[in-house]
């Protein structure tokens, strides 16, 4: 590559600095850029004029004419073409289109016409480099099966190109032909061809009809290959061919899995450094397949600086992802889709902003106190409302509903306001690009600030789009949707990566065909498999290799051909060069070695092949990168004793120590809250709240002596309806509603039982009774709470203190409280929470003989009545003893050890009390204070 | 090849390796071989004969169904003829192997370059792959996308999608009207009349459970296709029920009292009652009905039924029976409508979202492979896949689903037709390991294949020998399926046990290897203590789980301490029943690996991480905070108070990070700084972490919660695990441990068959059904003989897999097989509670065939109740390579490079232009946006273009308008041409503008010329609009002045303003200007033209 910009400057086609008149073509993008380094540097002083360097991509357009008889419009561009396809496709007969797809997308369905028309357009470009256009394959292709498919597609063709010749346009590739057939190939440059070896039918047919004065084609390789090309340096398919790539075996390693190929890269650049000092940017690395982030990220984990020479896709940029999501959420306004967008650092961002702008505060502490609890409140809504659609009617409180209500207006702010929903697609470039005005307009942007950069280059492609949008002809615009129209957007940033800032030096990453005119002094290829190397063409179902090699393209063997001769001038302009094969994939799928590097003589090829198929070799563990330190300080946090200690407890929260101290400290000490907003559905909790609430309806006078099932019915069903609604809005999601049917379902039942125990003497004393007792443990004081659901009387049997249960299982006060201990057949108490609901009735006058019970509402109605519990005075006793241990354990701080069985359902602090880890009981040692792993 | 096939072509390829005279063999071969029969081995073998008989590589399907099989086919084909062409030892087996005939190494050689030569055509791989490259070749027929994202039922996203649907789906239900009562009730249904709380699993469950059949068979006239005689009418009814009270009269009398026996008066009065409550299900259940003749043999309480009451009860019991029937079938229909609808959605979305699941393409093929015009479409597949296929190896053949028989049909009947000895099928499986017929996977597809026309019982041939396990092992396989029909305890599985009887052959060991096996019993409660020191500490750590898996954890251990590096399978039936081993293996600290490894977080510190990342997600998870503020973590994301504010300012930085430079390089920062945090292994996994986090950030979406779901559902092999392994026996399939312990025998095998929702009635498997329908209960199946029938074939495929199952985990071991199972119980009278040696379990099934009597089988258990070959197996012979990869035995791996010490980067500069230079870098979104432009776009080249054409203003003259307007043309056609001529006239009018571009004695003018200089780090490219220079008499550049033309309009008060905002830009611009032309930037002077405003204004930059 130098000597090739050297002889630009001083020998070249005409010497000196001005190259204005020079056109370079080079094989990729990389190499132009690279290029152009190359001269500037080695120009200084010498009044260089760059001379236009373009990919091979872009030789055709060099060579033809800007207007053609009899087509004043010149030639569509990309995005012109497409929308043309799009719209004849769409304009079509179903019968046509099921001969290309059976499922065709619905008639406003325009990303699936695009998609559509994509794919066909990329038939006629493969097409195109042949020359051919897409009618007239079926004359030039024997044995051509699956015919009427042509058929359809040769009918569309005609009608794209009628479309465009309505409009004075002209298609691309009709363009080149006429260039060639009519002689009209013009370039007032000199042509010099660097190593562009991987010519097409049509360059050649363009580059033939110029002067051969006006071309130079500059090879790669030694001369010894000078046969392996032709007159404008494309190559020879038949001389490379039979050429073997001069493979050194001791650079060329086999390993199993991705990490490992990474591993590869690793000790080859070691073993160079210890060969002779080596700095990363002089280190190139060439990434065949998908290897690309596994092996930059394990440079990375080694402390080495990594470039991608390809960049990031423009698709998954900031803005890009914000007008993603801000469609999504038009398109379908989901709960889901809001949350979505909410959580876009710029709209956050943004929000933010309005907020303050609203407050009319500069500092934005109230305001960034706002964000924090705006995304919280809206986990909290979501759990207490579930997610349905955003209506824009927010429930609950007003201390959450306001807040919610105002960020979702400035969300609001961002849609395009009023004006019809569907318009023509050149119509929605600006209020696309107005949305992202205003959440990046705000401040200027830093071209070279680290982050800003990639939002920079981000909104410039999306700005060209925006104006291309702007451009297009009336006629090809199709109506859309907002939503469309950001897909569209989208879908023309594709394949258009935002580079990777440059200066720092780093070991760059680069695809297998950009190495050709890579002048790193050190490389090493990974990916070297089959299916990676040589590079499929993106594989099109209606060209294969057979049918190609009828319509004259560049099949398998021709990429094999390009390959050899690539992989050869790297080999050959350097020594040393590590090649990389990999046994499997990441998922596991068994890989072949790359043909590349089978292409060698006997002895060779056997050795290579026994290597890499050898059996029984064991799998190495992957490279260890970096230095583990002593121990392991990711520990459980051991409880702290600076909490004020609990002076009071609700009736429930004796449960949570006994099953697990340490569950109980994250909970009722630190108050741990943990919520998420992923419940499609009414949980348990919300379930059993539902229920609670309507069967207060029964204390109502005219119920509390109803005998009538019928009636309690009715009134729990009004009720239940009421709560409802007041919960989950008018809209609620579908699930709870069928959640609501089956509640009701199980609510008659409740009416029955009622029913029966009015008939039985039963009358309701209270309902949800807030209780409090003041109990003396040790002398001190100790405040238990708790809330009784309801309290029934009976003339002759006394009380009966009852707590409605709505889970499934319907299980009784037995089980729920006490439980077998493993090994001991005897029961001790789990759970404390009827026994101490006597301390609480007993404030209100209620003796000890109260009978306690569960009212069991369970998903099998059959069940549904109250369970007494029979516990006598000395298992009772034996409750508040243990209540008292209970008591005097959290006054004295005692909250570990965790308890080694994790419960079974998800109570958030999973992560926290290590319930996943492999050495879970060793972790709790070594978490407490002695314990080795504190330090 | 030779267009005549003779003898010895046909002998040399396909002829048994024994006798290479033997008589003409058939090209095609189906083997029926054992476990560990080396089947693999067999397939090579096959698919090297074809290859020296000179098939061409690409022609030969070889499939096979998991990749590590896969794998191993290639490594045989290729590497045993590498071998071969290296050693002459190797060479002389192969040669033995395809068949004696003389093998020469060129040979060899030869036949291995043709592979290489094709290897990108390669037909080698598993069924889903081959399918997957199949559908691809038709994507427009199969209307698949371009880029589909293709993933499993198991994975998140498709989770994800079924939710949708389903939610979707609900919401169509409850705007039809009565559509939420339907719902309402076939849930009801679904949980055996109950109404569940959650309705969403529920749903999801009959979409994982159901959707593949409804798929299979969409068709609704399937579905509820029977007519059993319909219900009475009311009248009819109740004629047939009240005209029956007489028949009371008819009830026999109590000897004693003469009064009608109570009990059956009882009985019938019920009978009635319920009959009249339309309570139909009750009626059935009703001792009465259940004792009518035949099936219930006519006698109640031991007293025949009288003939009156018998055909008193006929028609109610028809009536009642057919009701039953009614509301079941009305539930089927229900269902097929809600899978139907449910479809729909799915479909949508999923196409919507570009996702594909193997199980599509499969099935999008099965049904794109018209059975009619098979031809037509093998030619159209042929073409495009550039290869037809003359020879198909088909691996693990009884594990083919129906789908992907219908494909492959297509092959095989077409090959098998032509019998020109150049297309051959090759077969090789093992009815007996048939374990995948819950999903489709039909062991009768192997029958048929061997009826295929042109191979008819051809060719068959069964391998038993082992090339696996122990004699010791096998014997106690012979031992228990020998002679199935004569175990007591599959009594009832009618023909089941007689059928896979048949494909059973006594299996033996070809090589000699030492062996032990053991059938033992557990604890049934307390017994722990016996086995592991740590009780007190369980206790008071208050573990308390069922003591059958805590004694097993004990077992496990100590084995796993006797036979140290050896590998232990532990093989489970159900997924679920490991979590409670599992646990308990834990607490006692043995290191386990679950079925494909353990999710990441099994280190404290990924779960921490994962925190992190969830508390980005949701600023208000006080625990996430909590978590994370009290790690190493805290410190490295500024988290140091669980306050919200802080959390959210946090989380914010968090996603902006993640967002900017993906999961895997953020997480990667992190696990750097963590490092001396961690022990090893921690950063082992976190170094896997990371690999998760490249796979998400390929389509991550905004949610960071997302990706913790991710990595918390996927499995990853720790290098860093013992052993010890546990699995379910499907996993286990087609691998072998050392050793292996399975302790899930108990439970009956047919407690299950109740939960399958759908009764699927066919002739026989691989017939489409003739009806589908929601299963009967037990009563009603009683009462209707049909419905018995179906019942019993579906009963007996379960019970037939329910063998297969047992055989192939016990066939997994090549040294030792641990069988455990509860203790036997006892009646308090000391007699043994007989289920455990007649239930249908496999635990009876074991006691029956070992013949374990009761006296061997303690209540309290932790007894060996059968015992052959050597505990101490292991010692003597320890193959290092059954070793695990001791971990830390590729050290720490330290790199560093040097510095690079060039003046100037040596690639890969930053570049900048100089109007990008404008206002120090900064720009708007409203420029990038192109909302700023004035006069409609295009308009600034257009005038920059005329500008061009001018040269010195007083020396040439301007261009007319036509050759400016044909200018244009060319590089703005959309801009109003005339319109800008005129306003380049009328700025020419402008003094300051002429003098601009007077000559003023320079030498020489430079217009719109491109540059570019290397400038301070930088790449400064851009183009000068117009620059005067003056040259010495030696032609050396002394001075210069360049101009740059600015379009936009602006107000005077803003011109100085704006001025300073292009001060950047003009410094860029003198600065390339004096390196290109090699004078001091001093000497360069330059001047802002705004041509809307005709002033011209110097710039001074030094300033
Ligand atoms: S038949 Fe039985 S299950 Fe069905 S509705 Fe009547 S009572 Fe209920």
């Amino acid at each position: 590559m130098p000597r090739a910009a050297a002889w630009l400057l001083d020998e070249g086609v005409k010497a000196g600095a001005d190259l204005s008149g020079v056109l370079v073509v080079v094989p990729g993008s990389r190499a132009q850029r690279r290029l152009l380094e190359l001269l500037a540097v080695a120009a200084v002083g010498r009044a260089l004029v760059p001379p236009t360097v373009v990919t091979l991509g872009g030789l055709a357009g060099r060579l033809m004419p800007r207007v053609f008889e009899g087509y004043p419009g010149g030639v569509a561009g990309e995005a012109e073409a497409w929308l043309t396809r799009a719209s004849v496709l769409q304009e079509a007969e179903r019968s046509l289109i099921e001969k290309l797809s059976p499922i065709p997308p619905d008639a406003e369905d325009w990303p699936g016409w695009w998609s559509l028309a994509r794919q066909w357009g990329d038939v006629a470009d493969e097409l195109g480099a042949g020359l051919l256009l897409p009618g007239e394959v079926r004359g030039r292709c024997a044995a051509l099966v699956g015919d009427a498919r042509w058929q359809a597609i040769e009918a569309l063709d005609q009608r794209y190109h009628a479309m465009l010749a309505e409009r004075g346009r002209l298609d691309t590739h009709h363009a080149r032909r006429l260039t060639i057939e009519e002689g009209l190939v013009t370039c007032e440059q000199q042509v010099v061809l660097l190593a562009a070896m991987d010519l097409m039918p049509v360059h050649r047919a363009l580059l033939s009809a110029l002067p051969v004065d006006q071309l130079t084609p500059l090879i790669f390789t030694p001369a010894e290959h000078a046969e392996g090309f032709d007159r404008f340096g494309g190559l020879v398919e038949a001389y490379w061919r039979d050429r073997h790539p001069p493979i050194d075996d001791r650079e060329l390693v086999f390993v199993d899995r991705p990490v490992d190929q990474a591993a590869a890269v690793l000790r080859a650049c070691k073993a160079w450094h210890e060969d002779q000092p080596v700095s990363a940017d002089q280190i190139t690395i060439g990434i065949g397949g998908t290897l690309g982030p596994t092996v930059r990220r394990t440079l990375e984990l080694a402390g080495l600086p990594a470039r991608s020479a390809t960049g990031q896709p423009a698709q998954r940029s900031r803005p890009a992802l914000l007008l993603q999501a801000l469609a999504a959420y038009a398109e379908r306004g989901r709960f889901d889709d809001l949350a979505n967008l909410l959580r876009h650092p710029d709209v956050e961002d943004f929000v933010q902003r309005a907020a303050r702008a609203e407050a009319g505060s500069d500092d934005g502490s109230d305001a960034t106190q706002a964000v924090g609890s705006w995304l919280g409140l809206l986990d909290r809504y979501a759990t207490d409302h579930l997610r349905g659609r955003v209506t824009g009617h927010w429930l609950g409180k007003p201390e959450v509903a306001e807040p919610l209500k105002r960020v979702h207006d400035a969300v609001l702010s961002l849609l395009p306001g009023n004006g019809p929903r569907r318009r023509p697609l050149g119509e929605w470039a600006r209020p696309i690009g107005e949305a992202l005005h205003r959440v990046y307009g705000h401040r200027p942007l830093g071209r070279f600030d680290e982050t800003d950069r990639a939002v920079v280059l981000a909104l410039e492609l999306i700005g060209g789009v925006l104006s291309e949008m702007l451009e297009l002809a009336k006629d090809v615009q199709p109506t859309t949707g907002f939503p469309q129209a950001v897909r569209y957007v989208l879908e023309r940033l594709s394949g258009r990566p935002i580079p990777e800032p440059g200066g720092e030096p780093a070991i760059e990453l680069v695809g297998f065909l950009e190495l050709l005119l890579d002048d790193a002094p050190r490389l090493a290829v990974v990916g070297l498999n089959e299916g990676a190397v040589p590079e499929p063409t993106r594989f099109n179902p209606l060209l294969p290799d057979s049918a190609r090699r009828d319509l004259g393209l560049p099949g398998d063997a021709h990429r094999l051909a390009r390959d050899k001769l690539a992989l050869t001038a790297m080999l050959q302009c350097r020594k040393g060069v590590r090649l990389v094969s990999g046994r499997y994939a990441a998922d596991g799928e068994p890989l072949m070695p790359s043909r590349l590097l089978l292409s060698a003589e006997d002895e060779a090829l056997v050795g290579r092949v026994a290597r890499f198929f050898d059996e029984g070799v064991p799998a190495e563990p992957p490279l260890l990168l970096l230095s583990p330190g002593p121990r392991d300080r990711f520990l459980i946090p051991y409880p702290t004793l600076d909490h004020p200690t609990l002076t009071r407890l609700r009736v429930t929260a004796f449960r949570d120590y006994l099953a697990c101290p340490y569950r109980f400290y994250l909970r009722h000490v630190l108050r741990l809250s943990f919520f998420d907003d992923r419940e499609v559905e009414l949980n348990a909790a919300a379930f059993g709240n539902l229920a609670h609430d309507a069967l207060q309806v029964l204390a109502l006078p005219h119920l509390r002596e109803q005998g009538d099932a019928e009636v309690v019915a009715e009134h729990l069903g009004m009720e239940l309806d009421r709560v409802f609604s007041e919960k989950l809005g008018d809209d609620p999601p579908a699930a709870a509603r069928l959640q609501l049917e089956n509640l009701r379902y199980r609510l008659r039942f409740a009416a029955v039982e009622h029913a029966q125990m009015v008939a039985e003497g039963w009358r309701i004393g209270h309902t949800e009774l807030p209780g409090k007792a003041d109990i003396l443990v040790d002398g001190e004081p100790f405040t238990i709470t708790g809330k009784i659901d309801r309290i029934d009387t009976h003339p002759n049997l006394g009380h009966r203190i009852i707590d409605y249960k709505t889970g499934d299982r319907g299980k009784s006060p037995q089980q729920t409280h006490r439980a077998k201990a493993l090994g001991s057949d005897t029961k001790h108490w789990t759970d404390l929470q009827l026994p101490l609901y006597l301390d609480l009735a007993a404030e209100h006058g209620i003796g000890r003989g109260a009978e306690l019970g569960y009212f069991n509402l369970p998903k099998n109605e059959q069940d549904t009545r109250f369970v007494g519990a029979a516990w006598d005075e000395a298992l009772l006793s034996e409750a508040m003893a243990l209540r008292d241990e209970v008591v005097r354990k959290v006054r004295a701080g005692v909250f570990w050890p965790p308890k080694l069985e994790p419960p079974r359902f998800d109570d958030g602090f999973a992560a926290i009390a290590a319930d996943h880890a492999a050495d879970r009981a060793g972790i709790i040692q070594r978490s407490a204070p002695g314990g080795e792993g504190v330090a | 090849m030779t267009p005549h096939v003779g003898d010895d072509f046909l002998r040399q390829t396909y002829g048994k390796t024994t006798d290479p005279a033997g008589a003409t063999p058939s090209p095609h071969a189906v083997i029926r071989a054992s476990a560990g029969a080396g089947k693999t081995y067999q397939l090579t073998t096959r698919y090297l004969r074809l290859l020296r008989a000179g098939a061409s590589p690409p022609t030969i399907l070889a499939t096979t169904f998991t990749r590590k099989a896969a794998g191993e086919i290639l490594q045989r084909v290729l590497g045993r003829l590498a071998k071969a062409c290296r050693s002459e030892e190797e060479r002389a087996k192969l040669e033995a192997d395809l068949g004696g005939f003389p093998l020469s190494s060129a040979e060899c050689l030869s036949m291995l370059r043709r592979l290489v030569e094709t290897l990108h055509r390669l037909a080698i791989s598993t069924i889903d792959s081959f399918f997957n490259r199949a559908a691809g070749a038709l994507r427009f027929e199969l209307g698949l996308p371009a880029d589909p994202r293709l993933t499993d039922e198991g994975s998140p996203l498709s989770r994800r999608l079924r939710l949708e649907a389903i939610q979707a789906q609900l919401g169509d239900a409850l705007a039809s009207d009565g559509g939420l009562q339907t719902l309402i009730e076939l849930l009801r249904r679904l949980h055996h009349d109950t109404t569940q709380r959650s309705v969403t699993d529920a749903l999801d469950t009959i979409a994982q459970s159901l959707y593949d059949i409804y798929r299979q068979y969409p068709d609704p006239e399937l579905w509820a296709n029977v007519d059993y005689h319909k219900p009475l009418g009311p009248e009819l009814l109740a004629i047939s029920i009240e005209s029956r009270e007489l028949a009371a009269a008819s009830l026999p009398k109590a000897k004693r009292t003469g009064k009608t026996d109570g009990r059956w008066a009882e009985a019938y009065r019920q009978l009635l009652e319920r009959a009249r409550g339309g309570m139909y299900e009750a009626v059935l259940s009703n001792g009465l009905v259940k004792a009518m003749p035949p099936a219930g043999g006519g006698k109640y309480y031991r007293i025949m039924l009288p003939e009156e009451l018998i055909e008193a009860i006929r028609p109610i019991k028809a009536h009642a029976a057919a009701s039953v029937v009614h509301d079941l079938l009305g539930q089927t229909r229900a269902t097929h409508q809600l899978l139907a609808g449910f479809h729909g959605h799915y479909e949508r979305l999923r196409r919507r979202e570009r996702v594909l699941l193997f199980s599509d393409l499969t099935h999008l093929l099965a049904r794109y492979a018209p059975d009619d015009d098979q031809d037509a479409f093998l030619s159209e597949l042929y073409y495009r896949l550039d290869a037809q296929v003359t020879h198909l190896l088909l691996d693990e053949f009884q594990d083919t689903s129906l789908d992907q028989w219908d494909v492959i049909r297509g092959f095989a009947s077409e090959i098998a037709a032509v019998g020109d000895g150049q297309r051959s099928v090759f077969c090789v499986g093992d009815v007996k390991q048939a374990i995948y017929g819950w999903r489709g996977g039909c062991a009768e597809i192997f029958d048929e294949i061997e009826r295929l026309p042109g191979l008819e019982d051809k060719a068959l041939s069964s391998l038993t020998k082992s090339y696996r396990s122990s004699q010791v092992v096998l014997d106690l396989v012979n031992r228990v399926f020998g002679d199935l029909p004569a175990n007591a305890a599959l009594a009832d599985t009618g023909a089941a046990a007689n059928l896979w009887q048949g494909y059973y052959q006594k299996h033996q060991a070809a090589k000699d290897l030492p062996g032990h096996v053991v059938l033992h019993s557990t604890r049934s409660s307390g017994g722990k203590a016996a086995l592991t020191g740590r009780r007190d500490e369980d206790a008071a750590l208050g573990l308390d789980s069922d003591p059958h898996w805590v004694y097993t954890a004990g077992y496990i251990e100590s084995l796993h301490q006797a036979i140290p590096g050896r590998s232990i399978g532990v093989l489970m039936r159900r997924r679920k029943s490991a979590a409670p081993l599992l646990h308990a293996l834990r607490n006692l600290g043995v290191d386990v690996s679950e079925e494909g490894g353990n999710p990441v977080d099994n280190v404290p510190a990924v779960a921490a991480v994962l925190s992190a990342i969830r508390l980005a997600d949701h600023p208000a998870d006080a625990a996430a905070a909590y978590h994370v503020i009290n790690s190493p973590l805290g410190h490295l994301v500024g988290l140091d108070s669980r306050n919200e504010r802080d959390a959210a300012a946090v989380a914010g930085r968090l996603r902006r990070d993640l967002m900017d430079h993906g999961y895997s390089a953020v997480i990667a920062r992190w696990t750097r700084a963590l490092a001396g945090s961690c022990d090893e292994r921690s950063l082992r996994r976190l170094q896997q972490l990371v690999e998760l986090a490249e796979q998400h950030d390929a389509d991550g979406g905004l949610r960071p919660g997302q990706f913790v779901d991710a990595v918390r559902s996927a499995r990853v092999e720790d290098p860093s695990a013992a052993p010890v392994r546990v699995m379910t026996i499907h996993a286990a399939k087609g691998l072998e441990f050392d050793a292996v312990v399975l302790p899930e025998l108990h439970g009956r095998l047919n407690a299950n068959d109740q939960r399958d929702l759908l009764l699927v009635d066919r002739p026989s498997p691989i017939d489409p059904p003739t009806n589908i329908m929601r299963r009967p209960n037990k009563v009603l199946t009683a009462t209707i003989a049909d419905l018995e029938l179906a019942m019993a074939r579906a009963a007996a495929e379960q019970r037939g897999e329910d063998l297969s199952l047992l055989y192939v985990a016990m066939t997994r071991p090549r040294h030792a097989l641990h069988l455990l199972v509860p203790p036997a119980t006892y009646s308090d009278k000391g007699k043994q509670n007989k289920t455990h040696v007649s239930d249908l379990s496999y635990a009876a099934m074991l006691r029956q065939a070992l013949g374990v009597s009761a006296e061997q089988d303690p209540a309290e258990g932790g007894a060996t109740l059968y015992e052959r070959g050597d505990a101490a197996w292991a010692k003597p012979t320890l193959s290092p390579l059954a070793k695990a990869p001791a971990i830390g035995h590729d050290a720490l791996f330290k790199i560093e490079l040097a510095q690079s010490h060039a003046a100037v980067p040596r690639r890969s500069w930053a570049e900048a232009s100089p109007s990008k230079l404008s206002s120090g870098g900064h720009t708007h979104a409203a420029d990038l946006l192109g909302l700023g432009e004035t006069g409609g776009l295009g308009w600034g080249s257009a005038i920059h273009a005329l500008y061009e054409q001018i040269g010195f203003i007083d020396e040439q003259p301007i261009p007319d308008d036509r050759a400016l307007a044909s200018i244009l043309q060319g590089v703005a056609p959309s801009v109003d041409g005339a319109a800008v001529i005129a306003a380049i006239r009328r700025q020419l009018d402008v003094p300051a503008i002429r003098e601009a571009l007077m000559r003023h004695g320079a030498d020489e003018l430079w217009r719109e010329r491109s540059f570019l200089v290397p400038a301070d780090g930088r790449l400064l490219r851009g183009q000068f609009d117009r620059v005067l220079i003056w040259r010495d008499s030696g032609g050396a550049a002394v001075r210069a002045r360049l101009i740059d033309f600015k379009t936009d309009r602006i107000d005077y008060a803003t011109l100085a303003d704006r001025v300073a905002d292009y001060r950047g830009q003009i410094a860029g611009y003198r600065v390339a200007l004096a390196t290109m032309l090699g004078i001091h930037s001093d000497a360069v002077e330059a001047a802002l033209v705004f041509l809307g405003d005709g002033r011209v204004v110097a710039v001074d930059t030094d300033r």
